[in-house]
């Protein structure tokens, strides 16, 4: 084995999407002065966080060689059932109407209660059934977003207490929460992916399935935990949106999901499965952020927008392939 | 002998009329909405749907999640179910051509409510049995300017932005070029951005957070086609502390006149819901009844402001 050379070619396929972030920043900062403000950044930040914390969990899922659709209705049905439980006592639409103002930790535990729960089926259905995880999570899709309308008569819902409004615009060291949120569920699921058990197990059974039942890993038990933990952050990201709209509506994170596929793919992840990290998750979150956001500041019509982003997206699953096929 | 016949045959022919009218008077209408995620559209449901039970209409509705295809799907299968008449929100006014063939078909008054697919034709050229209920959607734009003018003067340097709707829908292209009509001829109103927020609270605030990193102070207005993007653009500009930017929305759902009431939003321009929604059940109604209804009903939008959002129940 030789060492590997530090030569062009091994950096750019080692950090090729870090250095187009990165360029995208010096770009933008050269181009628009207003880009580089402390107050942008954080922005770009807080605007990533929602997605970002769902593209940590489509992580663990896309590495397992599975996929979660359903990720946007269940952050709807968590965010609408935690808003109905955290409306203040004055509140003009009350779901509940003779609930007083409950503290914030009783909305919080609902919606990631709900977010577990909706996990915890898809990865049932996906070990035990052997439904494929695109069906299944397709059905899921549907469901929850039924109950979402069902559950709210399809109305929003506001007047929350002011503990939420802490948790989307508050500021903790000049950061925002949502900001810290991420920061935080990031350092969570690097931990589980890289150095627990679990976490190679999940790189175990996207490598090669039957290679790992036949060593001895709970495949089964592994998948669900996978769709779980995807579930559990849908919760934490519906907290974090409550939080910052100060109410939720159904018809909220339609589509979220393919952000956070799309984020996920861009870091790296790769959908033949076994491969991926959560440092590319988090960089493919911020250069969808650092996108948008920096083709807002340019005027750049917002329909050309999603012209761009598609094309990143496929441009970097080609790249990816290219230097997958070239290690192997 | 010859009276007694014609008392008879008198008595017989009341009694055939009543018994056609009380057969008549149980019609059944199916509502077709466009998308159940725009509150909005819930409160003109929710109005037409209460005359029909007052009216003793039998009611059936389906939501077509704005997907085209799948309302032409749901507006056969209420044929194929023997609807009397058909109420539709047009998920894309310019797509309404094969709606208009199956009711024509089938025979059944067509009413139109809130989107009108009929924006360039006058009502005498509306389809045989088509009707439209609504309001002249450039309006909504026009109040927002006017009322905008009033608060912001004629004098200052006025940067504006407008967060609009979806583009396929005709009320997002009304209401966005009322707000520039109406605003062009003042030299001091610069245009400066629109965006496409889908109608959403969530992509109104994230629009606005980047408008205000990339406008700064020469923001001074914020026009949203609808009061969800509306009170997206409030929560990014308090939480900016960008109190003095005047945003304004469209339809004063709930959420917006209690924002109007504390404060939080400078204005919203109401369609009115309930006369929408009342007025397109009493239309079908009424071409069911035979009476005639005109092709088009204009049900007038309105301004709430501080100043009279007390009078609006």
């Amino acid at each position: 084995m030789k060492p590997q050379q530090l030569t062009l070619k091994t950096i750019l396929n080692k950090y090729g999407i870090t250095i187009v972030l990165l360029a995208m920043i010096l770009f933008l900062s050269i181009l628009k002065p207003n880009f580089r403000t402390w107050n942008n950044l954080l922005n770009i930040l807080t605007q990533a966080s929602i997605y970002g914390i769902l593209s940590l969990g489509m992580t663990f899922v896309i590495i397992s060689k599975g996929i979660d659709l359903s990720v946007g209705s269940i952050v709807a049905l968590s965010a609408v059932v935690a808003a109905s439980l955290g409306q203040a006592a004055n509140a003009a639409n009350k779901v509940y109407p003779d609930l007083g103002a409950l503290p914030i930790i009783v909305p919080i535990a609902a919606a990631l209660l709900i977010g577990t729960l909706c996990g915890a089926i898809n990865g049932s259905l996906v070990a035990y059934t052997g439904i494929p995880a695109f069906i299944a999570t397709l059905g899921m899709t549907t469901i929850a977003r039924g109950a979402t309308y069902l559950y709210t008569n399809g109305k929003p819902i506001s007047t929350l207490i002011p503990d939420f409004k802490f948790i989307g615009q508050g500021r903790f060291l000049r950061v925002p929460m949502p900001g810290w949120i991420y920061i935080v569920m990031i350092l969570i699921t690097w931990t589980l992916l890289s150095q627990t058990r679990f976490g190679k197990r999940t790189y175990a059974i996207g490598g090669n399935i039957n290679a790992a039942q036949v060593s001895g890993v709970n495949v089964k038990g592994t998948l669900v935990a996978v769709y779980t933990l995807m579930g559990v952050l849908c919760g934490v990201a519906a907290i974090v949106s409550t939080g910052r709209m100060v109410s939720a509506q159904p018809g909220l994170a339609t589509g979220y999901e393919l952000t956070a596929i799309a984020s996920t793919t861009i870091g790296g992840t790769s959908h033949s499965g076994g491969i991926g990290t959560i440092g590319g998750a988090v960089i493919g979150a911020l250069v969808l952020s650092v996108m948008r956001n920096g083709m807002t500041l340019m005027g750049v019509h917002s329909y050309w927008q999603q012209i761009v982003e598609g094309l990143v997206i496929i441009l970097s699953v080609i790249f990816d392939m290219r230097k997958n096929a070239r290690k192997s | 002998m010859q009276k007694k016949i014609m008392v008879v045959l008198s008595l017989m022919l009341v009694f055939v009329m009543a018994s056609a009218v009380s057969a008549q008077e149980t019609f059944k209408i199916g509502y077709l909405c466009n998308n159940f995620n725009d509150t909005f559209q819930t409160v003109i449901e929710g109005y037409a749907k209460a005359l029909a039970e007052k009216e003793g209409v039998e009611y059936v509705y389906a939501d077509g999640g704005e997907d085209i295809l799948k309302q032409q799907d749901q507006i056969h299968a209420f044929i194929a179910e023997g609807v009397d008449a058909l109420i539709v929100v047009p998920i894309d006014t310019s797509a309404v051509e094969p709606i208009i063939e199956a009711a024509a078909a089938a025979k059944i008054p067509l009413v139109f409510v809130n989107r009108n697919p009929f924006a360039d034709l006058d009502p005498e050229e509306y389809p045989e049995n088509t009707y439209y209920v609504g309001s002249e959607e450039t309006d909504a734009g026009k109040f927002q300017a006017e009322y905008a003018l009033e608060l912001l003067g004629e004098k200052d340097e006025i940067g504006y932005a407008i967060l609009v709707g979806i583009l396929s829908n005709q009320g997002a292209i009304a209401r966005t070029q009322g707000n520039k009509d109406a605003l062009e001829t003042f030299k001091n109103y610069k245009f400066l951005a629109e965006q496409n927020g889908d109608w959403q609270r969530d992509q109104g605030m994230t629009i606005t957070e980047n408008w205000l990193t990339a406008y700064g102070d020469e923001l001074k207005l914020i026009l949203a086609n609808n009061d969800e993007m509306a009170l997206g653009a409030v929560e990014a500009t308090e939480a900016a502390g960008r109190e003095d930017i005047v945003i304004m929305g469209v339809d004063l759902i709930p959420d917006a006149k209690q924002a109007i009431i504390d404060g939080r939003l400078d204005a919203s321009v109401m369609q009115d819901g309930k006369g929408q929604g009342e007025g397109a059940m009493m239309v079908a109604l009424a071409a069911l009844r035979g009476e005639e209804p005109d092709p088009y009903t204009k049900v007038p939008f309105v301004l709430a402001t501080p100043e009279n959002i007390a009078d609006f129940e």
